[in-house]
């Protein structure tokens, strides 16, 4: 694929993430006493372009500037600047487990995602405490695992549903 | 039918890694006591210090300043507590379901305001 093309096709991805993670902050949160738990819709275009490789000529790098922009876009539209920081490390973490998992070649794309899942939900849960001052917050982590690979799950599944339509 | 969606083996290792690991952490929570006991007071902190205490029996209302100029409503009525208003963006702290029980704690992280039950 030629430069612009994929150019097109990375603002066209932007804007899908964009209004995805839009859609998520309306939905309800499935766990009332865990709110900070959600699908990570968001994550679905960052997880395609992961597995991109026919399209993308470096899928890596598109990914990670997918990702990045795309919390820093949402983040100064929809919410403040500590919510745009605490997103941006819960993404950059994820997004590094990944590509770790995705280069070891031992996960399949569902296991990938929800490595990505998992990984997102402890670096926020980390950071909250630490910034908090709360270690108390730390004990919810076993929500959050099973959340994270609940959620890496079903992300995983529709990305290679995507991908397949997407490729083929 | 877990291979056709493309699940592998090794998939479902770190699957199973994963809840053993949440499965310790859940069981050493209960093993702690965190939850099921009466509270009795509720205990409002911003930014990591005591802002104030107050008896979870009494129903009243609370504005809470905190990091960086954000403002919170604290509700106590029927002895549980809930954040009923925020000027946060993500409002969080509102959609938590409202607290009673020993140990639970809704937190409000753009304000760093932690509301904890005792």
């Amino acid at each position: 694929m030629n430069r612009t093309k994929s150019l097109a096709e990375m603002g066209l991805l932007i804007a899908v993430a964009l209004v995805l993670s839009r859609i998520e902050s309306f939905l309800p949160p499935p766990v009332p006493s865990v709110p900070g738990i959600k699908l990570g819709l968001a994550n679905l275009p960052t997880v395609i372009l992961l597995y991109d490789e026919r399209r993308f000529p470096r899928p890596y790098i598109s990914a990670i500037t997918l990702s990045v922009s795309r919390v820093l876009l949402a983040g100064f539209m929809f919410s403040g600047l500590w919510s745009t920081i605490y997103a941006l490390s819960g993404a950059a973490v994820s997004f590094f487990i990944m590509l770790l998992c995705k280069l070891s070649k031992k996960l399949s794309l569902i296991g990938v995602s929800i490595a990505g899942g998992t990984s997102h939900n402890l670096a926020q849960l980390a950071i909250a405490a630490f910034v908090m001052a709360e270690p108390r917050l730390l004990s919810l982590y076993p929500v959050l695992i099973i959340s994270g690979i609940a959620a890496g799950f079903l992300v995983g599944i529709t990305a290679r549903l995507v991908d397949r339509i997407l490729c083929s | 039918m877990l291979k056709r969606i493309g699940f592998t083996r090794n998939d479902l290792i770190l699957v199973a890694a994963l809840l053993v690991f949440a499965a310790f952490g859940a069981w050493r929570g209960v093993n702690i006591g965190v939850s099921s006991a009466v509270a009795e007071k509720v205990i409002i902190r911003v930014n990591g210090e005591v802002l104030t205490e107050l008896p979870l029996d009494e129903d009243r209302e609370l504005g809470v300043t905190g990091y960086d100029g954000g403002f919170n409503v604290v509700t106590i009525t029927n002895r549980e507590v809930y954040i009923r208003e925020a000027d946060c963006p993500d409002l969080l702290c509102v959609k938590h379901a409202p607290a009673s029980e020993r140990g639970e704690l809704i937190v409000c992280l753009p304000h760093r305001i932690a509301v904890e039950l005792e």
